[in-house]
């Protein structure tokens, strides 16, 4: 790490453009993956990234500059970089660096570096076995595993400074089907903020086998039908529709470009008075938590939305500033590379009183989507397309045949207000979460819910 | 910026124990600026350099990477990638670029580049701005207004005697703007690019996405049906980079690609032609020689309308024992894979106006989205979601929205029955380019 003395002559270079406010931010960080295929471990790798990177804010422009090259002469001109971008007239001065701890600590009882590669592949290779010894109709599978251990030091030029460490360890399995017409994926990636116990929690046959029996299922799976249609949304990564259609839109950046549908809705009804929904990177070991944020910001609980009623947005520190509050502590980056952007943690709607049976035996003719698959978002407008991966028809209360190909098209607030049940089976799942270039991991959720009517546009041929 | 020895470690990688060595390296200073409301917003600027390393020790391959260059850790990292190699298993197929190779002379790298000033960089995206605000009362606003710039240089040198480098630059403006009328909004982005600060058009840019933003406002569902459907080139980009997907032979060797045993069948309508082109000087994904060190070329995919190749890298090149086509693609933090380079449906003879005046009722889709999760490159169908305008006795009567188009991809490859002359690439993707297309019919479902 760099020393005090060091870190106050780079935040005073820094500020010299006449900035506001300076900040450094170093990482070290170690990566391992590596992937399976055709029962062959292949592509085993390993990344070291270092590096700093200067953030000078003037009023409510940024100017940002990085380096990988830690020598004082390169940073200081990174500083200066920076610093002369800043282009501000103001006089701040860097005050005391006063060493700050983070008030949340996410327990990690087996780092990455104590488990031998070996080891880890042979986590790969049990899950491979199950996943292939799930049914005969499996071809192919493909594991792939990661963990990454990322360090981080913030310091400002208000005298904060404060370190943390974000431990991610994820296994994915996917499945390939066939009966000698088509074929058909299942997959399947647990992933937590913690080390290698994260497979006494997952156990990599238990994986395998999921990834499989969604690839099985999938096979006598008929097209879908289309048309509009109540839509029962699984719990755990069914949050992803949240996410992308409503969460994006809730974050501070959007809103005061005005280019979401919720800017200038706090106090108002955006929702079904059934669904209240956060962010909350204090979730405990979850994908999406942290200590503190990438502005050295603690970590907090946020609710967005309360009984239908619009709370707050989503603040890193910049946005903050432009309205004269403080942070939500979601303010992060992908790298050093990258400037901090408001972003979600954990987001999730929050578990309601109805069994996840009674959501299913309410409908008379919808769609069951098990499992959604990847999706896509205008967050302008909020009008979204996800593919249902897994999904199953709906007849008179009772799940019957499994359907593929369905995507759930529509506007993330119509589908809130049309949330007519929601289940007590909350759950998480992680994913990767892109925005401006930027990919993080955050974690998505929900419990079992019933959408009223949702569009759904399916494969099935012939219909008008 | 100091210079690696990467012959030196080279040597040094196989006192450690590695038989062949093969460092990617790559140094690049970026800038990007992102005006709001005629104001610079942020202003970010970046010197980097990393470093890949790739091992083979008893046949079997390591990778590891850092940018990190203190005293000693490129040696930890080479011990690294050498104790990777020994948790992999053998591959005979995992081979390096030999050391021989021409390649061809192109005009890739700007040197005066490194001249422009940030003032001109900003306002060309002030300008960019101000023309798509200008533009109409309905644009609501511009949600960002951004430049890019890059300048880098890559060296690849290996045990075989490659040792090979080449500097290049780009540098683009985009802008994403917001139509409203009443409670509707609709956006839409555009981009210009270059290698000369001249080569970027920012009135151009701003007035083309505020003209595409106004144009969906209004949109309504149709009824579901079957009709003939119109690509733009910007829409049409977007099928190409899903189709170069399955086009890659590694798609193919796993099975994973509708093209599997498709060589030299028809797979597309007689009119179409599909081609990677590595040394296309237009194109952002150009260099004189892939992320292996094998010289880029041009690559006949689909010749009128018969598969003729797939895109290859060395590995599988060496699987099908065929050559490489040059499409090996990385960064430093990574190992090849097979990926396109410039990827492009060729131009027809028509005029888009044309080939929408010919049209008695149709879908001419201007935006799709979900095009990568609703498709399956293996059976080849595929559904997304579309917004577009709907045509009716060849004249554009009102826009749509909220449907879903759905096909085969071999059915849409054989139904392509005009092509206009307005070859375009969109380099929001990749570098992937398209004419205007008509489709004779595709299911659309709405309401």
């Amino acid at each position: 790490m760099l020393s005090d003395k060091l870190i106050k002559q780079i935040l005073q270079v820094a500020l010299e453009g006449g900035g506001d406010f300076a900040e450094i931010y170093f990482e070290d960080s170690i990566s391992n993956a590596m992937t399976l295929e055709n029962s062959r471990i292949e592509r085993v790798k390993t990344g070291y990234d270092l590096g700093v990177g200067v953030r000078v804010l003037t009023g409510d422009k940024v100017s940002y500059a990085y380096t990988d090259d830690l020598t004082k002469e390169s940073l200081l001109q990174v500083a200066k970089v920076a610093g002369a971008a800043s282009r501000g007239s103001s006089k701040a001065s860097v005050m005391d660096l006063t060493k700050g701890t983070v008030n949340l600590i996410h327990p990690i009882k087996v780092r990455p570096e104590e488990i031998e590669k070996a080891k880890k592949a042979a986590i790969m290779e049990r899950a491979n076995k199950a996943a292939l010894d799930y049914d005969d109709s499996i071809r192919q599978v493909m594991v792939s595993y990661f963990d990454t251990t990322q360090k981080v030091m913030i310091a400002n030029s208000e005298g904060l400074y404060v370190e943390d460490e974000r431990i991610h360890t994820r296994m994915m399995v996917r499945a390939v089907a066939s009966d000698g017409k088509s074929m058909q994926t299942g997959s399947e990636g647990p992933g937590l903020h913690m080390g290698f116990e994260l497979f006494d929690k997952y156990p990599p046959e238990e994986i395998g086998r999921e990834a499989a029996r969604q690839a099985v299922t999938m096979l006598k799976a008929d097209p879908a039908p289309s048309g509009k249609i109540p839509v029962v949304i699984n719990n755990g990564f069914g949050g992803v529709l949240f996410h992308e259609a409503c969460g994006h839109g809730m974050e501070a950046d959007a809103i005061q470009k005005n280019s979401s549908v919720f800017a200038g809705k706090v106090g108002e009804q955006v929702a079904s008075k059934l669904v209240t929904a956060v962010d909350d990177g204090t979730v405990l070991n979850a994908w999406g938590s942290y200590g503190v944020d990438d502005e050295g910001h603690q970590v907090q609980r946020n609710v967005l939305i309360k009984d239908g009623i619009l709370q707050d947005y989503m603040y890193d520190l910049k946005a903050a500033r432009k309205e004269g509050r403080v942070s939500t502590g979601s303010g992060r980056r992908e790298s050093y590379q990258s400037i901090p952007i408001p972003r979600m943690t954990n987001t999730f709607i929050e578990k309601g009183e109805s069994k996840p049976e009674e959501i299913i035996a309410a409908v008379d003719n919808g769609l069951y989507a098990k499992k959604l698959s990847g999706g896509q978002v205008e967050t302008a407008t909020g009008e979204f397309i996800f593919t249902v991966a897994e999904g199953y028809l709906i007849k008179n209360g009772k799940l019957a045949e499994p359907v593929k190909g369905a995507s759930l098209i529509g506007r993330g607030i119509d589908v809130l207000n049309k949330i007519v049940m929601i289940g007590d089976d909350l759950e998480l799942a992680p994913g990767m979460c892109g925005k401006a270039g930027q990919s993080i991991p955050a974690a998505v959720g929900q419990p079992t819910l019933l959408v009223e009517e949702i569009t759904v546009g399916g494969t099935e041929r012939g219909e008008s | 910026m100091s210079k690696l020895n990467l012959t030196d470690l080279i040597d040094k990688a196989q006192e450690f124990g590695a038989e062949d060595v093969e460092f990617y390296y790559e140094i690049s200073e970026d800038n990007s600026i992102e005006v709001y409301e005629g104001e610079v917003e942020s202003l970010e600027s970046a010197h980097s350099k990393g470093l890949g390393i790739r091992v083979f020790v008893e046949g079997k391959m390591g990778f590891a990477y850092t940018t990190n260059f203190n005293d000693g850790v490129i040696e930890k990292v080479i011990k690294e990638a050498i104790a990777n190699a020994k948790i992999a298993v053998e591959d005979e197929h995992r081979t390096l670029a030999n050391g021989d190779y021409d390649y061809k002379e192109l005009d890739i790298y700007n040197p005066q580049f490194s001249e422009s000033s940030v003032e001109d960089k900003i306002d060309l995206i002030l300008k960019m701005e101000k023309a798509a605000l200008e533009y109409s009362d309905k644009i609501e606003s511009v949600i960002s207004a951004g430049y890019g710039d890059n300048i880098s240089e890559i060296t690849i040198a290996n045990s075989k005697g490659l040792n090979q480098s080449y500097k290049s630059n780009t540098c683009y403006a985009y802008l994403y703007v917001m139509a409203s009328e009443g409670e509707e909004k609709q956006t839409a982005s555009a981009l210009s690019y270059g290698r000369s600060l001249d080569d970027v058009a920012p009135v151009q840019t701003g007035e083309e996405a505020a003209e595409n933003a106004i144009k969906l406002l209004g949109g309504k569902q149709v009824n579901s049906q079957e009709a003939p459907v119109i690509f733009t080139p910007e829409v049409g980009s977007m099928f190409l980079y899903l189709l170069a997907s399955a086009l890659t032979a590694e798609a193919v060797q796993k099975g994973r690609s509708l093209f599997v045993d498709k060589l030299n069948e028809v797979v597309a309508a007689n009119k179409v032609n599909i081609i990677d082109d590595g040394t296309l000087e237009a194109g952002l994904a150009t260099a004189p020689f892939d992320d292996e060190g094998v010289p880029c070329a041009p690559t006949n995919i689909i010749e009128d309308g018969v598969l003729k190749n797939y895109l290859y890298d060395i590995y599988t090149a060496n699987k099908d024992k065929v050559e490489s086509t040059g499409n090996a693609q990385r960064s430093y933090r990574g190992i090849p894979n097979v990926a396109p380079s410039n990827f492009y449906l060729a131009a027809g003879e028509e005029k888009p106006v044309d080939i929408i005046g010919g049209v008695e009722n149709g879908f001419y889709v201007h935006k799709v989205i979900g095009l990568f999760s609703g498709s399956n490159t293996i059976s080849g169908d595929f559904s997304v979601g579309a917004t577009g305008q709907w045509i009716e006795n060849g004249e554009i009567k009102q826009a749509v929205s909220e449907v879903t188009i759905a096909g085969n991809l071999i059915d849409f490859l054989k139904d392509i029955e005009e092509l206009g002359d307005d070859l375009k690439f969109n380099p929001m993707v990749g570098s992937f380019g398209s004419p205007t297309f008509k489709v004779k019919k595709l299911a659309i479902s709405g309401s």
